[in-house]
């Protein structure tokens, strides 16, 4: 079973997009806001390389995608 | 009913007779309104029965000129104003921030007579310019465009360029940087600790300099150039060693077109590009071998003198081929303050040329090339810097700051897409300078803020350009990813940012959305709805990082671990040095290895089976000499190079396998087949695989357009291919123009694919 975890934002668009794209193939997730959740935006750079890029999917610990077809909201600090 | 509405049409919609095509169908309609152009496109509005608003709309959308193009059409209901007829209006008048900053121009034939007439007052006078001619973008420090605000403040007009100045009749009718010998800046000479004033005797003393074979550094338009005698190898090889410039060839300026047809095969089309207003660097076949000038390279890059001074040089006795390269070490931005250019030249140049003129940016010299589907522009800088490239349909102020190689950035203002010149590499420190100069400039001629801006940065976390754009102070942020930039680039050059169509993005390196290194992309989507991919090379590695990109047998390393049996490679005919086993060591312990579909990584990996197995110099020279090498062969049948469009689980991951490709070029090889008919088979391996892919796509995801973009496109010899596949497909191929198919064009993609971000 994969876990799979969406880092995103509330308003980021893209982060809908995903969030649909993962509902709609019936995939579970577990999503994290990254602008209200400090703990998660600092799990999210640790695991991407300083990726301040949302949304990023990781699977089993792994980044497996950044963006929603090229386009991502960046989160500040 | 009555009805009332305001309507927007955005895209190439002015100088296409839109207005009056508008006016002709509000009328038809009984319709009574204006239509004007606005800053984006035009504005319309109409009033009548909702019917006739109605039909009016449906042929608005239908029947519109041909050769307009439109890219949105925004329709708003509006108050009634009791029009009673249809008007076209004149434009309003946009406050200053959207005008457009002219390129610098090269000196005008008139110009030149009087430069030459021992009768004229600017006889022998190397700032002669009228309104047709001169610097502009290289001299203005702010807008509106007027001499106080450009670097030509520093010297008051005498009576007569006063006069002139302000006499309407005159071509120097506000031109701003007039000036003659009395009231105007001068050359020198500095050699040694010898200082030669006047302009004609300093000019001349540099010509025989040049002529006695030394270095002389001259101060041009956009920057300064370093100078010597192209046919003397000495002179070239001196230059190369004082400059730490390996093999990258040196551009040349000669005398006349008479001379550039004696050293190049000029087509008429490389010969309008050559005399064009921009005065590019233009890349054609060399007819002579100039030894040093372009080792290893079939083609030579040539321009026609663009300032009086050059001309003057010429005139002079200078030699009638000069190289011309960028005054810098390799890799730094070029030089264009006098001090800073003494400290960075003294050791390279024997002699300065200096022009008393400051030079407010740098722009350095364009370079292009004739492509099947019209000009290429390889390098986008003086001449066509910072002209607007595209109308993008947005409001608000946008900024895309590239990607880190050969950076040029854009800015967005009133939805046109101003272009700047090229920057460079942002690995040094100086570029980085130049890159966050070059930001702060922009923004202030245009009177924008930061912090009203959206900022497009890559969508590489490691990038400097994507570190810096977070500390800009911007108002909000927005990421893009490399290739679909790239493929943007060009739909927003051909205002097709609605257009549904099949993308090949081919280059070196880019971020992917996997997070590994991309390079092999193919896409279906708009700009405007956003581009999914579709397929992808299939996946290499990439040993030990970017160090593979600079020696050709450790990129190979990682694409031949793929193939089912590894062949000897460190005996002939491969001769492969100790590097290519410390890499296969490196990969077999995981140490800094990528995942990659990098096509730019495997044209080093073919370059080096057939004999480029020692690092490169300069960025994509494996590629370059693969490509020079398929040239000295006939077209040959294609290597299979399959592609696989995936099914079930993995519909959507489409996959061109190398393998059966990489395999054919080692056997071949083997069997020894002459390596320049195995490189042309490698090209046409790359060509037929473009064509499967975008005719497939097509027809399974209903486009019409395939475009092409990412710096494997720079490859004339692919293209070549390409053309002929396509030539009676009904899918069609679209290209760059505007903006370099490298890394140069990626900042106005960002700012395509950004301009249709959900406003926040």
């Amino acid at each position: 079973m994969t876990t799979r975890e969406l880092f995103g934002t509330a308003s980021c668009p893209y982060t809908r997009d995903l969030r649909e794209w993962l509902e709609m193939r019936r995939l579970d997730f577990t999503e994290y806001d990254v602008e209200a959740d400090a703990q998660a935006r600092e799990r999210l750079r640790a695991i991407a390389a300083g990726q301040r890029m949302v949304p990023v999917l990781v699977e089993d610990g792994k980044v497996t995608r950044v963006g929603w077809q090229g386009r991502g909201c960046v989160v500040g600090d | 009913m009555a009805n009332a509405c305001s309507v927007r049409v955005r895209g190439v919609v002015q100088g296409v007779g839109f207005r009056p095509f508008v006016y002709r169908i509000a009328r038809e309609n009984s319709l009574a309104g204006w239509v004007l152009n606005a800053g984006d496109g035009v504005e319309i509005h109409v009033e009548g029965s909702e019917g006739s608003v109605d039909l009016f709309l449906r042929e608005l959308f239908a029947d519109a000129p041909a050769a307009s193009s439109i890219t949105a059409i925004d329709v708003a209901p509006a108050e009634h104003t009791g029009a009673q007829d249809f008007s076209i209006r004149a434009s309003p008048s946009v406050a200053s921030p959207t005008t457009r900053i002219s390129p610098d121009l090269p000196v005008c034939p008139r110009c030149l007579a009087e430069l030459a007439d021992p009768g004229d007052p600017r006889f022998g006078y190397p700032y002669i310019n009228c309104t047709d001619c001169g610097p502009r973008y290289s001299i203005i420090e702010k807008l509106p465009y007027d001499r106080a605000n450009t670097t030509m403040a520093a010297w008051p007009m005498d009576e007569r360029c006063a006069e002139e100045y302000a006499d309407a009749t005159s071509r120097r009718f506000h031109a701003q940087p007039i000036a003659c010998p009395t009231c105007g800046p001068h050359y020198l000479l500095e050699t040694g600790g010898e200082v030669v004033r006047g302009d004609a005797r300093a000019i001349e003393r540099a010509a025989a300099l040049l002529r006695d074979g030394e270095i002389v550094a001259i101060k041009g338009l956009g920057g300064y150039h370093l100078a010597c005698d192209a046919r003397r190898g000495s002179a070239v090889q001196a230059l190369r060693e004082r400059k730490f410039r390996k093999e990258k060839p040196f551009a040349l300026m000669v005398r006349s077109l008479e001379v550039a047809r004696e050293l190049a095969d000029l087509s008429p089309n490389a010969e309008l590009l050559l005399t064009s207003q921009a005065r590019p660097i233009v890349l054609a076949r060399a007819r002579v071998t100039l030894p040093g000038v372009a080792p290893d390279n079939g083609e030579l890059g040539l321009m026609l003198p663009y300032t009086p001074l050059h001309h003057m040089l010429f005139s002079a006795g200078a030699p009638e081929a000069l190289v011309m390269t960028s005054a810098n070490r390799s890799s730094e931005p070029i030089a264009y303050e006098d001090d800073d250019a003494r400290e960075h030249l003294t050791g390279i140049a024997d002699a300065f040329l200096v022009g008393e003129r400051p030079i407010a940016r740098r722009v350095e010299d364009s370079v292009a090339r004739v492509g099947l589907w019209g000009p290429v522009i390889l390098r986008r800088s003086r001449g066509y810097a910072p002209g607007a490239v595209a109308a993008l349909p947005t409001s608000r102020p946008l900024l895309a700051v590239g990607a880190d190689l050969k950076n040029a950035i854009t800015l967005v203002v009133d939805g046109q897409a101003f272009v700047s010149q090229h920057i460079g590499d942002l690995e040094s420190w100086d570029a980085l300078r130049a890159w966050q100069e070059t930001i702060r400039d922009l923004l202030s001629m245009y009177q924008v803020r930061a912090d009203e801006l959206l900022v497009v940065h890559d969508a590489h976390p490691e990038y400097r350009s994507t570190a810096h754009a977070n500390e800009l102070g911007a108002r909000a942020h927005l990421a893009v990813q490399h290739h679909r930039a790239h493929i943007a680039s060009v739909l927003a050059e051909h205002a097709l940012l609605e257009e549904r169509v099949v993308g090949v993005s081919f280059d070196g390196t880019g971020y992917g959305d996997d997070a590994t290194i991309w390079g092999g992309e193919v896409f279906v989507g708009s700009v405007a709805g956003g581009f999914e991919r579709v397929a992808h090379l299939r996946q290499a590695d990439l040993v030990g990082g970017d160090a593979a990109a600079r020696h050709p047998v450790q990129a190979a390393a990682g694409f031949l671990r793929q193939l089912h049996v590894l062949p000897a490679l460190t005996s002939p005919p491969f001769d492969f040095p100790r590097r290519f086993g410390q890499a296969l060591r490196l990969h077999e312990s995981r140490t800094r290895t990528f995942r990659t579909t990098s096509v730019g990584r495997l044209f080093d990996t073919a370059a080096a089976l057939l004999g480029f197995t020692r690092p490169i110099t300069f960025e994509g020279q494996a590629a370059i000499w693969l490509e020079q090498l398929a040239r000295e062969s006939g077209p040959v049948a294609a290597y299979p190079f399959p592609f696989v469009d995936g099914e079930g689980e993995r519909q959507g991951e489409g996959e061109l396998d190398f393998r059966p490709l990489l395999v054919h070029v080692i056997e071949d090889r083997r069997r020894g087949r002459p390596v320049s008919e195995i490189a042309r088979g490698f090209h046409s391996a790359i060509a037929a695989a473009v064509r499967d892919v975008a005719q497939h796509l097509c027809e399974s995801r209903d486009a019409r357009w395939v475009v092409l973009s990412g710096g494997v496109f720079q490859n004339a010899l692919l293209l070549e291919e390409i053309a002929a596949l396509f030539e009676h497909a009904s899918v069609r191929v679209l290209t760059n123009h505007a903006v370099p198919p490298n890394d140069g064009g990626i900042s106005l993609g960002q700012a395509a694919l950004a301009a249709f971000a959900p406003a926040d």
